[in-house]
């Protein structure tokens, strides 16, 4: 038999599996699980409520009608619904460009153009900008972390200070983060 | 960083075990970016609206109902004759459209009604089993009052919008049958003020539309149905499962008498009723009245599903008793309470 609320335990593989069957049922336990992530992830690069709430029933759609796009065996679903969140959001702010260009300038839509590909490095260059702004003691952590996907465990070793440290840094330096991109007028942060 | 570098790392497909590639201590790369950005939302999560999961899975449905439904041998046992009611019932839908909409089918309910009420009564049996019951299946935990909000929402006032939810709603289930297989037929839920297990859920909920299939049939004058001889068995066997509850918490007394009720016909078998419980006999063979036994009932499979889904009377049902006419009576009494509205 099954326990009580038997989807909250189910692997990323066996969630998949299910959506593969057209489950409704997996299909709320993978919103209960990721919904809040997507969502804040496309919140934080859209910057606008209703382009966010766009942005999450797209990634939950496309997961209902092509789970099997996703591979286990290339990452964890959560990532995978993390990049498909940031990609739609930046799809989202792509059009918003293209739509607040006067309409003499408008061009063929399907390829993006030199100055929509640039709105991608500028989602990424924000990021970066205020990384670069911390502190060396927060910057290395991060660093570590998300640019050189070291382990806690490593990062701890080889700075010489304890993993509870370590992920105090981690925390510390997020939040600075989060607080330098609301200055700069990243919606969420 | 240049433009070229965020397109070609961005899609899903890039993305490796680890969550990002290795990167070097340039901090132009655009999978760190996302997974920090994850991270950071996971810190100081901007929390979805409330309705936006409902808004999410009627999205689901909606396109759900467009795909081809599952096959009979995806499903575990107990899932196949839902699936099979729900296929026969369907094909009734362009012949029922046809017809005055107002016309009475069942008492003053018309076909619209009957659509209403049984995607009323699904949608607790798939709320049992943990589906999104959306706001055209009606409202409240029991089978009268959740029948009328139904029937006073969308899907009662047009028949064409019934079929559609029903048919939404009952696929839906058919395909978390599916997915959840086997295993998933024993898992003890919540149903209609008691708890049964989920493949016995399924088996109530076939049972119900094969009566009210048989209702519309009739309307159509079409001939009568009778289910796969394995469906047959399986929902009578339900039936009688639940006899020696329906007895007792109708206030009835079964003083120890042990019963053998015997279906005849394709689908039946033999099954020892007691008021502690009832179970099949692993020999169907002939049955005959014996020292121990109060008495033995022998009626027709089908006949004995009609009287439990209401469609035919104690008295009037053809059977025959060996031994305690009395006690063959209360077989017969108790198989009349297990019809529901």
């Amino acid at each position: 038999m099954l326990p009580d609320h038997a989807e909250a335990i189910l692997t990323d593989d066996e969630l998949v599996r299910r959506l593969g069957l057209g489950d409704e049922v997996a299909l709320a336990a993978a919103y209960d699980r990721f919904a809040t992530m997507v969502h804040a992830v496309a919140a934080r690069v859209c910057g606008e409520r209703h382009a966010a709430e766009d942005v999450t029933q797209q990634v939950f759609l496309q997961l209902w009608t092509s789970p099997g796009t996703f591979d286990g065996h290339k990452g964890s679903l959560r990532g995978w619904l993390a990049v498909l969140a940031h990609r739609r959001a930046v799809d989202w702010v792509r059009r918003e460009a293209v739509r607040s260009r006067p309409s003499y300038a408008r061009v063929d839509d399907s390829a993006p153009s030199a100055e929509e590909q640039a709105l991608d490095a500028t989602v990424a260059r924000r990021v970066a900008a205020a990384v670069d702004q911390l502190p060396e003691t927060y910057r290395e952590v991060v660093r570590m972390l998300y640019y050189e996907e070291l382990p806690v465990r490593v990062i701890a070793d080889r700075l010489g200070i304890p993993e509870g440290t370590t992920k105090t840094r981690l925390r510390a330096a997020r939040q600075r983060l989060a607080a330098e991109l609301a200055a700069a007028g990243w919606a969420g942060a | 960083m240049t433009a070229d570098d965020i397109g070609a790392a961005e899609g899903p497909d890039n993305v490796d075990e680890t969550g990002a590639p290795s990167g070097g201590e340039a901090m132009d790369d655009n999978d760190a970016v996302w997974r920090l950005l994850s991270d950071l939302s996971e810190d100081d999560p901007v929390a979805p609206p409330v309705g936006l999961r409902a808004a999410v899975l009627a999205g689901a449905r909606s396109e759900g109902a467009n795909r081809p439904l599952p096959r009979a041998d995806q499903l575990p046992a107990a899932g196949v004759p839902y699936l099979r009611q729900l296929i026969e019932l369907s094909s009734l839908g362009p012949a029922l459209l046809a017809r005055p909409a107002q016309e009475p089918v069942l008492g003053e309910w018309t076909a619209t009604d009957v659509l209403a009420h049984l995607l009323a009564v699904d949608a607790l049996a798939g709320a049992a089993l943990g589906l999104p019951t959306p706001p055209e299946t009606g409202s409240g935990a029991d089978v009268l009052t959740r029948t009328a909000s139904a029937r006073s929402g969308p899907a009662g006032a047009s028949l064409r919008e019934a079929l559609a939810v029903w048919r939404a709603q009952a696929a839906a289930i058919a395909r978390h049958t599916a997915a959840v297989g086997e295993p998933g037929m024993a898992r003890q839920v919540p149903y209609l003020g008691t708890v049964m297990a989920a493949g016995d859920v399924l088996l109530d909920r076939a049972f119900e539309t094969w009566v009210h299939a048989e209702d519309l049939r009739t309307v159509l004058g079409r001939p009568a149905l009778d289910p796969a001889p394995g469906d047959v068995h399986l929902m009578s066997d339900l039936g009688v499962r639940m006899l020696p509850g329906a007895w007792l918490s109708a206030g009835g007394d079964l003083d120890d008498e042990l019963v053998h009720l015997v279906l005849t016909g394709p689908g039946g078998g033999a099954w020892r009723v007691g008021p502690r419980g009832a179970a099949a006999l692993p020999d169907a063979g002939p049955a005959g009245w014996r020292p121990g036994l109060a008495a033995v009932v022998v009626m027709d499979g089908i006949d004995f599903c009609r009287l439990a889904g209401g469609r035919a009377e104690p008295h009037s049902v053809p059977h025959r008793v060996e031994g305690d006419r009395a006690a063959g009576a209360h077989v017969l009494a108790a198989t009349a309470l297990l019809a529901r509205p």
